[in-house]
C-alpha cells in the first residue's frame, strides 16, 4: 500500500539550470509545448490517483462516518495520534519495523556490491553470465509465492529440518519462534532481491575506464588494491545515493510480505506499521485512526531521507537534490 | 525555489482534491423510490418488479448467490428482482468493511455475520435502518410470530436504545450448549489396552497421553505420535480448541475472555485459575504430550492431522469421522474443579441480516427477508442441493460427495431452524443423531453460559479497540508461555499489569453494565 | 568448469590474485547454490509423489516421478481464469505504463529545455512518500466508476516514479545531447525526434521498464482482493494465495465441510509445488529475452558521479 523501499531517485538530473535566462519564461515554454504533451498521461495520472485522494490526510484529524463522507466527519483534533502515542504497541512496532528494516539494509546492502565487485573479476564469461542470471531470477517472483516457498522450505518436513534432523537435531518450527522470524525475513529478502540490486552497480563499473585498470596492472597493483583504489571510488556515488534512498525508506517496510508471513505465535516480532495500519483499518474499520498512523509514518520517513541527503552532502558527497 | 515549489505543490493538491473530493459526500444517495403498494400477507409482496441490492457473505468456494435456486424461487414468488453482490473467502471481511466505508455503493440489505458491535456501530452512523416498526408493522409475519412466542429472542436482539437492526439465525439448541468435546483415538486405546470409559480424570488422561507418545500405539516403530492437538488460537479456540476445555481448572471462555460466575461478569484470563491451566498446558507441551505444532498449525492442517489417524485426543465439536482410526467423545474429565465443562447460548445467531437506510423499498425487502423463516427455506437456505424428500412431508440432509457444495448460503442469512421446525420437518441422520448425544452426554457438566447480551453505541466503541488490544496481548502470551517461552509464575504480574494498562478495567465496567441491563430488562 | 579457471592468465598471477580468485569463485558458487536450490527443489518436488515429498524424502532428484500435480492443475479451473484475467491484465497494464512513463521520462531528461522541470519533478517525487490512504482512494475508484473492472488495477499506479527516474536516467547519460543539436539541424521537433531517432535507440530501457511493469501487474494481488468482487476477472495471484497460503474462515463446522475442507487441503498440498512453477512461466519465458538490457538499462541515479 504505502510507496515501497525505492524512495526518490530524484538524482542528479535536476541540477539547477542557469542557461538561458534571457528569453522569457514564456518563450520557451512555447517553444517546447510538446514535451509537456509528453508530460500529460503520468501528470494526469498522478494528479487523479495520487493528488486527488490526498485530502484523505485530513481524515486523520476525524471520526469517520461515511454517511457524511471525508469532509463532513466530525473532527477531533489529535485524538488518534494521542491514542497511537499512548497504545502499548507504538514502542513493539516501532521497534519491530526498525529492526527488521535496519536489519535488512545492514545486510542487504554490502551483499549486491560485494555481488557486483565480484562478478566484475570473473574471467570465464560463461561462469558470469549463468551466476547474473540466476540470482537476477528471484526477484521476480512474486511475494505470495515467496512466502509459499518460504512456508515450504521451512516446514516442519521442509528441506531445512530435514538437514538438520540429518545431523541428529531436532526440527525446529522456524516460522513460529520469534528469534527465528526476522532472520527469516531478511534473508529471504536477501535472496529475492540480491541480484537486482547488483545490477546498477554492475553498471557502473562497467563504466569504470579500462586504461585505469590496465595502468594499475602495470603498476602491479593486486585484485584488491584495484577494488580499493578504483572500483570502490568509482561506484561510490552510486552507493550513496543507494544508501540515502535505503535510509530514508526504512519506516515504509513492505506490507504484503510480513502479513502474509504473520502467525499468532510470531506477531510479536511480525507486526510491522504497515500491517498494523492495515489490520486496524480495514478489519477493525477505524479508518480515521489507520490514517493518523500512516501520516505519522510517512512524515518521520520524509524527516529521515532529508537528514540523511543532509548529512550526505555535508560530507561532500553526491545528494539527491 | 524550493519554497515556491512547495507552495504550488500545496495549491495542486488543494486544486485537485476540490474537484474531485466530492466523495461520499450528502448522505446515503437514497435512490428515489416510487411510492409501492406492499401486501403484508400472501405473495407476490409487489404488484410491480421493483429492484433490491443485496450483499451476501457466501460460503469459501461455494458459488454467487444469485446462482442459488432457494434465491431465484424466493424472488420469483415475492415478485422482486434481486441483485445479488457475493463476497466470500479472502478478502471477504476487507470488501465487506470498504463497501460498508462508502455510501455510494452500500447495498440495500446486508446478509452476513457483521458482529452485534459492528451492527451497532454502524446503526450509531445512520447506516442501518431498525426495522421493529416493520415487524410490529406487519411486514414480517413469519418472524414477528416466532418474537411474539420467544421474548428471549425478541430481547437478545433488542438494542440498547430500543432498536432492532438485525434479524436472527435461529437454532434447535434450546438450552446452552458445549461448542467441543474431548474425543479420544479408541483404537490406540485398544492397543494399549486402555478400556476409553475408564478415562475418567485429568489424571488418567494425562497418563494416557503419556503412553500414547511413548508406547507407539499406531505400530509403526517411530515416535511420531501425536498425543493431543487442538487450537489454541483465536478465534478457533472456540470451535477446536481449548476454550470450553480450561473448565475444568474452574474457567473457560467466550470469543470475549468473559465468563458469568456469582451473578457478575469476571474476565477468565486473569484468573488464577486460568494461570494453572497455562502451567498444565505448559507441562504437558514440554513434556511432549501435546502436539509440537499447536499454536502454528492452520485449521486444515488441524483437520487434516485428525483426519490421519495419527492423534490420540483432540478437540473439536463432534468426532471426525478418520478413514484411519475411530475417534469416541469421553465426558469431561475430574478436573482441578471438578468436571464441568464450559458452554454457550446457541439458541440464535445475531445479525443474520439486515436493511441499511439507502434501500428504498424496505417494506418489500422485509417481507423478502420474512420469507427466508418459512420452515421448508428455512432448510433450503440452510442445506441446499443437500436436502432431500423424505415421504411423510418430511426432509432429509443427505451426506455430501468429497468436494460437492451445498449451493446455499448455509450461515450468513436468517432463518428459522428452531427445535419445533426441526423435529417437525427434518428426519435425524445418524450423525445428527450422534450429536445429540453427545449433547446429552455434556449436558451435566455445563457452566453457566454468557447471555446474549448488547451493547450502546459507546460501549460498542469502547470495546471494539480494547478487545483487540486485550485479546492480543492474551493470545501472545499464551502462545508464548505454553510453548514453554518465558516463565509464568515470574511474568503472570506483568501480564496482568500490561492488561491493565490497555483498558481491561473499563473493558469489564462495560461487560457488567451490559449484563446489568440485559437482567434487568 | 574448474578446469578452465586454471588458465594459463590464473597461473601467472601473484599469489594473493590466486587467492582473491579462488575466494571470489566459492564466493560466487556458494551464492549460486544458494539461490538455485530452493527454486530447484520447487522444480523435483512438483514432479514428485506428494507423499514423498511431505516424508521430506525429496531431496535432490524427483522421487515417485509422475505429473499427477500438472494433471489437477489443467483440471482446475479456477487457475485458468485467474491465468486469463491475470494475462489481459498485465497487457493493458503494461501498454499504460509505458505509454505514460516513456515519454514523460524523455521530456525530464530535456531538463535544460523543459521549463519548470524542477517543480514538475517534485510534484512527482512527493507522490513517492505521500499518498491519501485506503478510503479516500477507495471512494474515489468507486466515484470514477472503477470499481469491480480491470481498471481499478491497471489505471492507479499508471506511472511509478522509481521507474520513471530510471528511464530519465537512461535518456539523460545514453543519448548525447549533440544528437538532438544534429537533429534540429535537420528541423527535427521533439516529436519526430523522440518517436523517430530516441526510441530505435532505446531498447535496452523499453525491455527493462515493459520487464519491470508486467511483472509488477503480474504479481499484484493486493488491489484486486480490494477492487475486484466477481469471481470472474479475479487475477491469478489471488487465487495462488488461496491455494498457497490457506485461507482461514471461522465457521461451524459441520461434518460436511470438514469433508470438503480435507478435499480442498489434499488437493492444494498435490498441486501447490507445480502452481508455483505454472504461475511464474509466462515471467520465465520473457526473462530471457530482456535479461541481456538489464545492465545498460538499470543505470540509476548518478552513475558517472
Amino acid at each position: 500500500m504505502r510507496k515501497g523501499r525505492d524512495g526518490g531517485v530524484a538524482a542528479a538530473a535536476v541540477q539547477t539550470n542557469t542557461a538561458i535566462r534571457q528569453k522569457s519564461v514564456w518563450e520557451r515554454m512555447k517553444k517546447c509545448w510538446q514535451l509537456y504533451v509528453f508530460l500529460i498521461p503520468a501528470l494526469l495520472s498522478l494528479i487523479i490517483f495520487s493528488y486527488a485522494p490526498m485530502y484523505g490526510i485530513i481524515l486523520a484529524f476525524k471520526d469517520y462516518n461515511p454517511l457524511d463522507g471525508i469532509w463532513g466527519s466530525e473532527w477531533v483534533g489529535l485524538e488518534h495520534f494521542i491514542r497511537f502515542f499512548n497504545s502499548p504497541y507504538f514502542v513493539q512496532l516501532l521497534k519491530n519495523t526498525l529492526i527488521i528494516s535496519i536489519y535488512g539494509l545492514i545486510v542487504g546492502f554490502p551483499i549486491p556490491i560485494l555481488l557486483a565487485l565480484g562478478l566484475n573479476y570473473v574471467r570465464n564469461l560463461k561462469f558470469k553470465k549463468t551466476v547474473q542470471t540466476v540470482t537476477y531470477a528471484p526477484y521476480f517472483i512474486s511475494t505470495v509465492v515467496l512466502v509459499g516457498i518460504l512456508n515450504i522450505v521451512f516446514s516442519d518436513k521442509g528441506f531445512i529440518n530435514q538437514f538438520i534432523t540429518m545431523t541428529g537435531h531436532e526440527s525446529i518450527l522456524f516460522m513460529g519462534i520469534e528469534k527465528y522470524w526476522r532472520h527469516i525475513y531478511v534473508w529471504s529478502g536477501v535472496w529475492q532481491s540480491m541480484g537486482w540490486s547488483a545490477i546498477i552497480y554492475i553498471a557502473a563499473l562497467a563504466g569504470v575506464s579500462p586504461e585505469l585498470h590496465e595502468a594499475a596492472i602495470i603498476d602491479g597493483a593486486s585484485k584488491l588494491q584495484r577494488i580499493r583504489y578504483i572500483d570502490l571510488p568509482a561506484i561510490m556515488p552510486t552507493i550513496v545515493i543507494t544508501l540515502i534512498l535505503n535510509s530514508g525508506a526504512i519506516m515504509s517496510v513492505g506490507f504484503e510480505k510480513a502479513f502474509l508471513m504473520q502467525n499468532p505465535l510470531n506477531t510479536g516480532v511480525s507486526e510491522i506499521i504497515s500491517t498494523y495500519i492495515y489490520k486496524v483499518g480495514l478489519i477493525s474499520s477505524e479508518y480515521g485512526y489507520s490514517t493518523a498512523v500512516g501520516l505519522f509514518n510517512s512524515v518521520v520517513n520524509c524527516i529521515l531521507l532529508l537528514t540523511v541527503n543532509q548529512v550526505a552532502k555535508k560530507m561532500g558527497q553526491s545528494s539527491i537534490w | 525555489m524550493k519554497k515556491k515549489s512547495v507552495a504550488l505543490v500545496l495549491a495542486a493538491i488543494m486544486a485537485a482534491g476540490a474537484v474531485t473530493g466530492c466523495g461520499g459526500s450528502g448522505g446515503a444517495a437514497k435512490e428515489e423510490a416510487a411510492a409501492v403498494e406492499v401486501s403484508k400477507d400472501g405473495y407476490p409482496v409487489v404488484e410491480e418488479t421493483v429492484t433490491i441490492k443485496a450483499l451476501g457473505y457466501g460460503a469459501p468456494g461455494c458459488g454467487e448467490w444469485e446462482d442459488y435456486e432457494v434465491f431465484k424461487e424466493l424472488e420469483e414468488k415475492c415478485n422482486l428482482d434481486v441483485q445479488w453482490t457475493t463476497i466470500s473467502g479472502d478478502g471477504a471481511d476487507e470488501k465487506l468493511n470498504l463497501m460498508l466505508a462508502s455510501s455510494k455503493e452500500l447495498p440495500h440489505a446486508v446478509f452476513s455475520g457483521l458482529s452485534t458491535t459492528q451492527i451497532v456501530t454502524y446503526a450509531e452512523k445512520g447506516l442501518i435502518r431498525p426495522i421493529e416498526d416493520l415487524i410490529d408493522g406487519g411486514y414480517a409475519p413469519n418472524l414477528k410470530k416466532i418474537l411474539d412466542e420467544r421474548p428471549d429472542i425478541r430481547k437478545a436482539i433488542t438494542m440498547p436504545d430500543g432498536h432492532i437492526y438485525a434479524v436472527p439465525s435461529i437454532n434447535s439448541d434450546e438450552e446452552p450448549v458445549m461448542t467441543t468435546t474431548l474425543n479420544i483415538n479408541k483404537e490406540w486405546c485398544d492397543t494399549l489396552g486402555v478400556d476409553v470409559n475408564s478415562i475418567k480424570t485429568l489424571e488418567d488422561f494425562e497418563n494416557l497421553l503419556e503412553r500414547f507418545v511413548t508406547e507407539d500405539p499406531n505400530g509403526n516403530g517411530e515416535a511420531d505420535e501425536i498425543g493431543f492437538t487442538f487450537e489454541p488460537v483465536d478465534p478457533y479456540h472456540v470451535w477446536n480448541g481449548d476454550a470450553d476445555f480450561s473448565a475444568m481448572w474452574g474457567v473457560f471462555t467466550d470469543w470475549d475472555p468473559i465468563m458469568v460466575k456469582d451473578g457478575e461478569i469476571i474476565c477468565s484470563i486473569v484468573q488464577p485459575e486460568y494461570k494453572e491451566y497455562l502451567t498444565w498446558f505448559r507441562d504437558m507441551y514440554t513434556s511432549g504430550r501435546i502436539d509440537k505444532e499447536v499454536f502454528t498449525h492452520d485449521h486444515n492442517m488441524y483437520m487434516a492431522k485428525i483426519d490421519s489417524g495419527n492423534v490420540g485426543a483432540y478437540l473439536t465439536n463432534g468426532p471426525v469421522t478418520s478413514a484411519q482410526v475411530e475417534y469416541v467423545t469421553i465426558a469431561p474429565l475430574e478436573g482441578p474443579a471438578g468436571a464441568q465443562w464450559g458452554s454457550q447460548d446457541f439458541s440464535i445467531d445475531k445479525g443474520r441480516g439486515l436493511i441499511t437506510t439507502a434501500n428504498p423499498y424496505p417494506e418489500a425487502t422485509m417481507r423478502f427477508i420474512d420469507s427466508f423463516y418459512e420452515p421448508l427455506t428455512s432448510m433450503k437456505l440452510s442445506y441446499g442441493d443437500f436436502l432431500e424428500e423424505a415421504g411423510d412431508g418430511k426432509y432429509q440432509v443427505r451426506t455430501a460427495q468429497s468436494g460437492e457444495k451445498s449451493n446455499a448460503p448455509e450461515a450468513y442469512v436468517g432463518k428459522n431452524l428452531s427445535k419445533d421446525v426441526v423435529d417437525t420437518y427434518l428426519v435425524k441422520t445418524e450423525e445428527q443423531i450422534a450429536a445429540d448425544e453427545r449433547k446429552a452426554l455434556y449436558a451435566p457438566y455445563l457452566m453457566e453460559p454468557l447471555p446474549l447480551m448488547n451493547y450502546t453505541p459507546e460501549e460498542a466503541d469502547e470495546l471494539s479497540s480494547l478487545s483487540a488490544d486485550i485479546k492480543k496481548i492474551a493470545g501472545e502470551q499464551k502462545a508464548k508461555w505454553c510453548t514453554g517461552q518465558g516463565d509464568i509464575d515470574a511474568e503472570w504480574d506483568s501480564y496482568v499489569e500490561s492488561l491493565n494498562k490497555v483498558g481491561l478495567e473499563k473493558y469489564m465496567e462495560i461487560q457488567n453494565a451490559a449484563y446489568d441491563r440485559f437482567n434487568a430488562s | 568448469m574448474s578446469v578452465r579457471l586454471v588458465s594459463k592468465e590464473f597461473k601467472k598471477q601473484s599469489k594473493s590474485d590466486k587467492a582473491f580468485d579462488i575466494i571470489n569463485h566459492i564466493f560466487l558458487i556458494l551464492i549460486l547454490i544458494v539461490v538455485l536450490y530452493p527454486l530447484w527443489f520447487i522444480v523435483i518436488a512438483s514432479f514428485s509423489s506428494p507423499n514423498e515429498v511431505a516424508a521430506g524424502n525429496v531431496l535432490f532428484w524427483p522421487k515417485g516421478f509422475n505429473v499427477k500435480g500438472y494433471a489437477e492443475i489443467f483440471k482446475y479451473e479456477k487457475i485458468w481464469i485467474g491465468y486469463k484475467n491475470s494475462i489481459i491484465y498485465t497487457f493493458v497494464g503494461t501498454a499504460i505504463n509505458l505509454i505514460a512513463t516513456i515519454p514523460a521520462a524523455f521530456a525530464f531528461s530535456r531538463k535544460k529545455d523543459l521549463v519548470g522541470s524542477k517543480f514538475l519533478m517534485l510534484l512527482f517525487t512527493i507522490t513517492m512518500f505521500f499518498g491519501g490512504g485506503l478510503v479516500p482512494t477507495y471512494l474515489l475508484i468507486q466515484n470514477l466508476g472503477l470499481y469491480d473492472t480491470m481498471w481499478a488495477l491497471v489505471l492507479p499506479g499508471a506511472v511509478s516514479v522509481y521507474n520513471l527516474i530510471v528511464a530519465r536516467t537512461f535518456f539523460d547519460q545514453s543519448i548525447p545531447y549533440e544528437l538532438w543539436e544534429a537533429a534540429t539541424v535537420d528541423g527535427c521537433d521533439y516529436a519526430k525526434y523522440f518517436f523517430r531517432i530516441v526510441i530505435p535507440i532505446s531498447k535496452p530501457i523499453i525491455a527493462v521498464m515493459l520487464l519491470i511493469y508486467a511483472v509488477g501487474h503480474w504479481n499484484s494481488y493486493f488491489n484486486a482482493l480490494i477492487y475486484i468482487i466477481d469471481s470472474a476477472k479475479q487475477p491469478l495471484q489471488v487465487i495462488l494465495r488461496e491455494v498457497l497460503i490457506q485461507s482461514q474462515n471461522v465457521t461451524n463446522m459441520t461434518s460436511t465441510s470438514m469433508d470438503t475442507l480435507e478435499a480442498q487441503r489434499q488437493l492444494s498440498e498435490m498441486i501447490k509445488y507445480g502452481v508455483i512453477i505454472v504461475s511464474s512461466l509466462p515471467v520465465l519465458v520473457m526473462y530471457p529475452f530482456v535479461q541481456k538490457h538489464f545492465v545498460k538499462g538499470m543505470m540509476i541515479g548518478a552513475v558517472k558521479g
